[in-house]
């Protein structure tokens, strides 16, 4: 699968603005509600028309502006899969996959070869209102891919699932679209994480960052990207010697590598070491509030520094290390590894 | 007494005349099938125009509905009339419409439209614009939209405007009068039957027919609501 973007499209808040090449991979659009990327994907299956610019899937040209090309729907070979699934309420599980269906021969086979797939057995006569939020969305992909689409589009798949069942069809997506590369929309970062290759960001309908998975996460391009990236420890940063940067809202000095100009430095929560001793980058803290989750514990803690002014910090630590820490009565240091920090 | 009374009841039954209900409810059932195809068409088709036009099509479509019948019965005899172009039009292809029975019809059409139309766009824009597009990136053809998901989902609307059109129909009585006339055994329906027997003072016949009209009516609402009752029951899968 090979899909060319670039479209421009005018909305009431702002002009969306996307451009990328996919070729065989998995793609997530990740932003937060109201950023256009589910206009984005409705641009791309042709339910929405963009105001410019040019669409090509596969050699195919699916929408240009200039050439007056707007395939309809019906007519791009795009798979989608909304937000509630959309299943024809009128029909049995059977009748909602057969119509997708192309070819006129071998229907009830291939149905039932789909109902297999799908772990649909015994479900066949029943009606979508009967079916539970995971059969309902295993019919619609089933149903899409009766379709046989040459690009598939999933539109937040997870959001109407809950929990377990959230995290089992997670993994058994991939699987279940054996062959096919998907591109998705979501604001859950860890979801963009675990089931795409490559990851676009965007706010307000604007690029701000596009690269695999690893690389983005690691080396954020920018700021805006970083934070809907998850970055939550952020301030401004000036160079003052070569290894060497002045954060003057933490009230610091840090220790870091380079000597490129920065104008803000940052670090993931996971990253910052809370610890009873001292070592590089390391200050006394104090910790003000404890969010805990079942295994970890989200700390948000204030330097113990005259200069600093009163930004709350958070560092995300393992819940029994942070019990032990507790229970020692010491004073706490926070650490912030040289090689860690994120520079813009 | 009793006797008596139950007799004159009989005779009265044995010479009564009919034909003022069997007209009535030809033409209702066949204005019916008509306004069903032609205001199902219409809602499609303006749903189907770009935004500027649909609104101006929309008045245009419902102004019957807002116009007092015997207005739109005074507009059909200008437009129908013999002394029209239409109307030329229509003599001499040897067809004279005015105070005939098919023109019981045509003021019937004319005044239920609007009712079908409305209830049937109605009832097409409340069917879930995802199920929609979904069908469409499935690839399905419009006419496959149409008929096996667009008109099976919005059943129970259009036979509500079916009902509403029926009924509407059974009881036109000022632009039926002004272009049918009241011609018995011709163009009598039963609402003008009954203004006419109040008129000439047979309460009697009136309300044999007033109590014909209500019982007609009931049972319209009645197989309505059994209908829905069993489309829900299938639609939730029970």
């Amino acid at each position: 699968m090979k899909l060319s973007v670039d479209i421009e499209k005018k909305l009431t808040q702002f002009t969306m603005n996307i451009r990328m090449e996919i070729d065989q991979e998995n793609v997530s659009i990740l932003g937060p509600s109201g950023s256009g990327k589910s206009m984005a994907l409705k641009c791309i299956a042709g339910i929405e028309k963009p105001d410019r610019g040019r669409i090509v899937l596969n050699d195919r040209v699916l929408f240009d502006s200039e050439r007056g090309i707007n395939l309809p729907p019906e007519r791009r070979r795009v798979g989608y899969l909304f937000q509630n699934y959309a299943l024809f309420p009128h029909m049995t599980v059977s009748e909602n996959i057969e119509i997708a269906l192309q070819n006129a021969w071998n229907r009830k086979k291939r149905v039932r070869e789909l109902i297999e797939k799908f772990h649909l057995l015994g479900l066949e006569e029943a009606y979508p209102v009967r079916l539970s939020g995971g059969e309902q969305q295993r019919v619609a992909l089933a149903r899409m891919l009766a379709a046989e689409p040459e690009l598939i589009l999933l539109d937040e798949p997870f959001s109407a699932l809950d929990g377990i069942l959230r995290e089992q069809m997670q993994q058994k997506l991939p699987g279940l679209l054996h062959g096919n590369n998907y591109l998705m929309v979501t604001h859950d970062m860890d979801e963009a994480y675990r089931l795409s290759d490559n990851i676009l960001v965007m706010e307000n309908g604007k690029m701000l960052a596009f690269d695999a998975r690893e690389r983005l996460f690691d080396h954020p391009p920018n700021l805006a990207a970083a934070r809907i990236l998850g970055l939550r420890n952020v301030s401004e940063a000036i160079r003052v010697q070569e290894n060497m940067i002045l954060v003057p809202q933490w009230g610091c000095f840090l220790e870091c590598g380079g000597k490129q100009k920065v104008s803000h430095v940052g670090i993931r929560s996971q990253h910052v070491r809370i610890s009873t001793s001292p070592g590089v980058n390391s200050f006394m803290c104090e910790i003000v509030r404890i969010l805990e989750d079942r295994f970890t514990a989200t700390l948000f803690f204030r330097l113990l520094i005259k200069r600093t002014r009163d930004v709350l910090l958070q560092a995300i630590v393992d819940k029994e290390r942070w019990e032990y820490m507790k229970k020692g009565g010491h004073s706490l240091f926070a650490c912030f590894p040289p090689d860690k920090l994120l520079l813009f | 007494m009793k006797n008596t009374g139950s007799r004159s009841f009989r005779v009265m039954l044995m010479t009564f005349d009919l034909t003022p209900l069997w007209i009535s409810l030809k033409t209702t059932l066949v204005t019916t099938v008509i306004v069903f195809f032609l205001g199902i068409g219409a809602a499609r088709w303006v749903m189907n125009l770009p935004q500027r036009v649909r609104g101006i099509v929309d008045a245009l479509f419902t102004f019957p509905m807002i116009f007092p019948p015997t207005v739109l019965g005074f507009f059909l005899l200008l437009l129908l009339g013999n002394n029209s172009p239409l109307g030329q039009l229509l003599k001499g292809m040897g067809m004279n419409l005015i105070f005939s029975w098919s023109a019981t019809v045509v003021s019937g059409t004319v005044v239920a439209f609007p009712l079908m139309y409305r209830t049937a766009r109605g009832a097409f824009e409340q069917v879930d614009r995802s199920v929609i597009d979904v069908a469409r990136t499935l690839g399905l053809s419009k006419r496959t939209i149409f008929m096996k998901i667009l008109l099976p989902l919005s059943l129970p609307g259009l036979m509500a405007g079916t009902v509403l059109s029926f009924s509407r129909t059974l009881g036109e009585f000022g632009a039926t009068l002004m272009i049918a006339g009241n011609i018995p055994g011709k163009t009598q329906t039963l609402p003008i039957a009954i203004f006419f027997a109040v008129e000439g003072g047979d309460m009697r016949t009136a309300l044999a027919w007033v109590g014909l009209i209500m019982l007609l009516s009931l049972l319209c609402m009645v197989l309505q609501g059994l209908w829905s009752f069993r489309s829900k029951a299938t639609v939730s899968g029970r």
